[in-house]
């Protein structure tokens, strides 16, 4: 596979969540708005750089016995840097983010990533495949995101949309979270049946 | 993967090495970053007083240790000083329960402890866009604002909800059933809102009968 | 620590901040186990027990052993989260010499546990709450559990009868799950302020 094809993977055909329905617990709780879900993002996209590219290096002396293990310890380093350096620099983000930075470790896309690419991969691939993968996930939170912020708070980035609208709060609330994402992949998998069925005629 | 190194000795090593460098990596970054965390704990926690006590200045004020009540959440209270050195009021460390997390609330008061000066919202939780707003401030300009460039931006101002509080005396808490009478609530988080006046109006009242031993408390 | 603060603790994380329903923790297993009841409820059970186990071991050893060293904010998510995956190793070897027919029911969700968020979640969320009460952190780790089994068991209950409902083509299986999740989600909003 091309170098731009490792990459690309991630992005849409194989997306972790509307594809592979990966990482849905940090998609669904950190998507009430733009900010959050950005950072949340991007946080998880670092973490997923930092476990791929060392996996990698380190596939030809990790025994496969304790290959997990090895896999949670590399993952949970980078993870607590993420953690240490979001509550220095952004103390806000970190605070709106919660328990959801010390979650990323069992975000199963990044476990899925070491185990299935990574760690039979080059480390460059590893690394183009992380960036995929990671802007992949990034990008569907920043749907979720838009969705649920523009619907249920009448903003974007804090700043009002339309003055005088009321928001459907219910879009922020759990529920609306679960409706959202059920409805985008339902539209997900029609555009990919229509796909498959005008192909056969 | 290596399949030939799967002797216990192999593994054993791996790992250890794995452990140490992963200790050194998070050494390092702790090292790097201790600093600058312990130093915004301090920026929050001075800019929460100052927020309640605008006119005293940083060593104006005095912290006291208390063991842990209604009015000291940390186990501390502050009094404050203006510059001429008399007693202006105290900070009280205030925590209640609210809709999704414990909210903390910084409650400044005279020196009787009959009038609240001001609250700061120091820590919460809530349910964004509901009882979050607690911290809200309002924004004038719209995303359409910002992406046409005008730039007059909204001075920073304090959050409404935490604005009514200032300058209220104790009896202006009046709560009827489960509502509080005089105060705005927040618009679909009435816990959220009890919550706040909870702590903060608890706080005051033991404040007074415990520290001040006043006899006029309930 | 009353039977009443007990009682409202478990009320408040079974119904009030349902794991799955309010908190969002635990969702890759509850779409996957979830195509029938049977295998809803072993999951269940698997996880309120590794949940309880895990509460019971991580709190000590935050509180005993990171904090008076200094380490709680290096160390914690990387020691709470080889502790659960060597407690969920632990617990497969035991089960499979003490109790095989136990074993076999739910032996295969054992492995997936460990990455279920909700046992790192409920760990960090011990801590949270319920800092200086080693009770309540059991308690709430063992409400949690239940919580997640009662909404894996209203899940499969749904979905087994939506085997044989007219789904739309594009919504079938993990749309509609997720749709109906959000239904269930509104239900148990209704439970918010049950508990000051």
């Amino acid at each position: 596979m091309s170098k731009w094809r490792i990459f690309k993977n991630g992005l849409f055909k194989n997306n972790p969540v509307f594809v592979v329905y990966l990482g849905l617990c940090p998609t669904l709780a950190t998507s009430t708005g733009i900010r959050d879900g950005f950072g949340m993002g991007l946080a998880a996209t670092f973490v997923l750089l930092g476990s791929n590219t060392i996996v990698s290096a380190a596939r030809r002396i990790i025994p496969r016995k304790v290959r997990i293990p090895c896999f949670i310890v590399i993952i949970a380093t980078f993870v607590t840097i993420v953690e240490l350096f979001l509550s220095a620099y952004q103390p806000a983000l970190y605070k709106s983010l919660g328990l959801f930075v010390p979650l990323i470790v069992v975000n199963c896309i990044i476990l899925y990533r070491a185990e299935s690419f990574a760690s039979k991969n080059r480390v460059f691939d590893s690394f183009l495949d992380a960036l995929g993968m990671g802007f992949g996930f990034t990008l569907a939170l920043l749907l979720l995101a838009f969705i649920r912020e523009s619907l249920g708070k009448g903003t974007l980035l804090g700043y009002t949309l339309i003055p005088g609208f009321e928001p459907a709060v219910i879009m922020i609330l759990p529920p609306g979270a679960f409706l959202t994402i059920g409805l985008l992949m339902g539209f997900f998998n029609w555009r990919k049946n229509r796909g498959r069925t005008a192909k056969c005629d | 993967m290596k399949k030939r190194g799967d002797s216990a000795y192999n593994m054993v090593i791996v790992l250890a090495l794995l452990c140490a460098a992963a200790g050194l990596a998070l050494g390092g970054t702790y090292r790097v970053t201790r600093g600058r965390i312990e130093a915004q704990k301090e920026r929050e926690r001075m800019a929460a007083l100052r927020i309640v006590f605008p006119q005293v200045k940083k060593d104006g004020f005095r912290e006291v240790s208390s063991p842990k009540s209604a009015f000291a959440a940390g186990g501390k209270y502050h009094e404050a000083y203006d510059d001429s050195g008399k007693l202006v009021g105290y900070a009280l460390e205030a925590a209640g329960t609210g809709y999704s997390s414990t909210i903390r609330v910084t409650v400044g008061i005279d020196a009787k402890a009959e009038e609240i000066r001001g609250i700061k919202i120091t820590f919460q939780q809530e349910t964004p866009g509901l009882g979050a707003n607690c911290e809200a401030v309002e924004v004038e300009e719209t995303l359409w604002d910002v992406l046409v460039g005008k730039r007059e931006k909204t001075p920073a101002r304090e959050p409404k909800f935490q604005a009514q509080f200032r300058g209220k005396n104790l009896d202006h808490f009046v709560k009827v059933g489960n509502k509080y009478q005089n105060i705005d609530g927040l618009t679909g988080a009435t816990i959220t809102t009890n919550a706040v006046t909870d702590a903060a109006v608890a706080a005051v009242k033991e404040f007074k009968k415990r520290i001040l031993k006043s006899s006029d408390a309930e | 620590m009353s039977l009443g603060t007990i009682f409202a603790i478990l009320i408040s994380v079974i119904f009030v901040n349902n794991f799955i329903f309010s908190r969002f923790l635990g969702l890759c297993p509850y779409l996957g186990v979830t195509k029938d009841t049977s295998s809803a409820i072993g999951m269940g059970m698997a996880v309120t027990f590794v949940m309880t186990m895990a509460s019971i071991v991580t709190w000590p050893l935050y509180r005993y052993f990171l904090e008076p060293f200094g380490l709680e904010r290096v160390l914690r998510t990387t020691s709470f989260i080889l502790v659960i995956a060597s407690l969920v190793q632990f617990i497969e070897m035991v089960l499979q010499k003490v109790n095989p027919a136990l074993y076999k029911a739910l032996g295969i969700y054992l492995p997936i546990i460990t990455t279920n968020c909700a046992i790192l979640g409920v760990a960090v969320l011990n801590i949270d709450k319920f800092h200086d009460s080693y009770l309540g952190s059991i308690v709430q780790g063992f409400g949690a559990g239940l919580g997640f089994t009662l909404a894996m068991i209203l899940m499969s209950s749904v979905r087994q009868r939506m085997e044989m409902a007219d789904i739309p083509k594009a919504l079938q299986g993990i749309p509609i799950a997720f749709v109906t999740a959000g239904l269930m989600s509104m239900g148990f909003l209704g439970f918010s302020g049950l508990i000051k």
